[in-house]
């Protein structure tokens, strides 16, 4: 396993739809990445094209698990429809949405695509 | 196993979609709401907006009506009326009352949100009217609509 620093930010690229066919895989995934040791998991949803309640379950249980074990998750370059559901549901207030414009860092992870 | 079976007729009257209570067929789902809401006239924001209202309603019958097995039939029907963009899903599982699923606490902190009734709470906010009935013959149906602009036949609309 390799050593991280605690404060690395991974960044996880997620396309497409974000539904009750990809949310559990997803939710493997990041799992999977908590426990190679990643705290800061960063999602990119600037490729995704749709999010719904199944997707949203996962982003809660995602966001308790990284802070439980000391860490956190955010999300970036949000689409603004999907920005819409997230503050419909009222999760803009307990997740962290970085509203920062994209950079040309490169992804330190490879794009998930389920 | 996709799409069972697929019936369109006329301009203004009705489309039917009819798949297996199986996850992978809600893209197919959204993209059948989507043309036909666009033929109806929706904008791309009413259009995204009805296509979700539809994906928690399959969503709600495969993993609640039919307990998440794949066998049963799951049928969305589209049409338009003089003011709004009409569309049913029905599920022939178990009885579903909406007035069981408490709603969601919005403002509640992280640690005490709860992971269900995300789902109907959506689909409240995404269309402008919402009916949901119950019956052993007809089975569940939720009946969502979505106002749509009416324009003189052969203009566009100007907003």
């Amino acid at each position: 396993m390799d050593a991280r620093a605690p404060n690395e930010q991974l960044v996880v690229p997620i396309e497409g739809r974000f539904d009750a066919v990809r949310a559990p895989a997803l939710d493997d995934h990041l799992q999977a990445l908590l426990r190679a040791g990643h705290l800061e998991i960063t999602l990119d949803l600037a490729r995704v094209r749709y999010l719904g309640s199944s997707g949203l379950r996962m982003l809660l249980l995602a966001h308790r698990r990284q802070l439980a074990a000391g860490g956190h998750l955010t999300l970036r370059r949000v689409p603004p429809r999907i920005l819409r559901t997230l503050q419909m549901a009222g999760f803009d207030q307990i997740l962290t949405i970085e509203l920062s414009p994209p950079t040309d860092e490169t992804n330190a992870g490879g794009p998930w695509d389920g | 196993m996709g799409t069972l079976a697929y019936r369109e007729s006329q301009p203004g009257k009705q489309s039917e979609m009819c798949v297996l209570s199986q996850p992978t067929n809600l893209a197919r789902i959204a993209e059948f709401v989507g043309s036909q809401a666009r033929r109806a006239g929706l904008d791309e924001d009413a259009v995204y907006d009805i296509q979700m209202a539809v994906d928690e309603a399959c969503t709600n019958s495969m993993n609640h009506a039919y307990e998440g097995q794949g066998d049963g039939l799951v049928s969305v029907c589209c049409y338009e009326d003089e003011t709004d963009f009409v569309v049913s899903v029905t599920d022939h599982g178990r009885a579903f009352d909406p007035g069981t699923v408490p709603e969601p606490r919005l403002n509640a902190p992280l640690e005490e949100r709860e992971i269900g009734g995300l789902g109907l709470y959506l689909m409240r906010k995404l269309v402008d009217r919402i009916e949901f009935s119950s019956d052993k013959m007809l089975g569940n149906r939720v009946v969502m609509r979505k106002h749509r602009k009416v324009r003189p036949s052969g203009c566009q609309s100007p907003e």
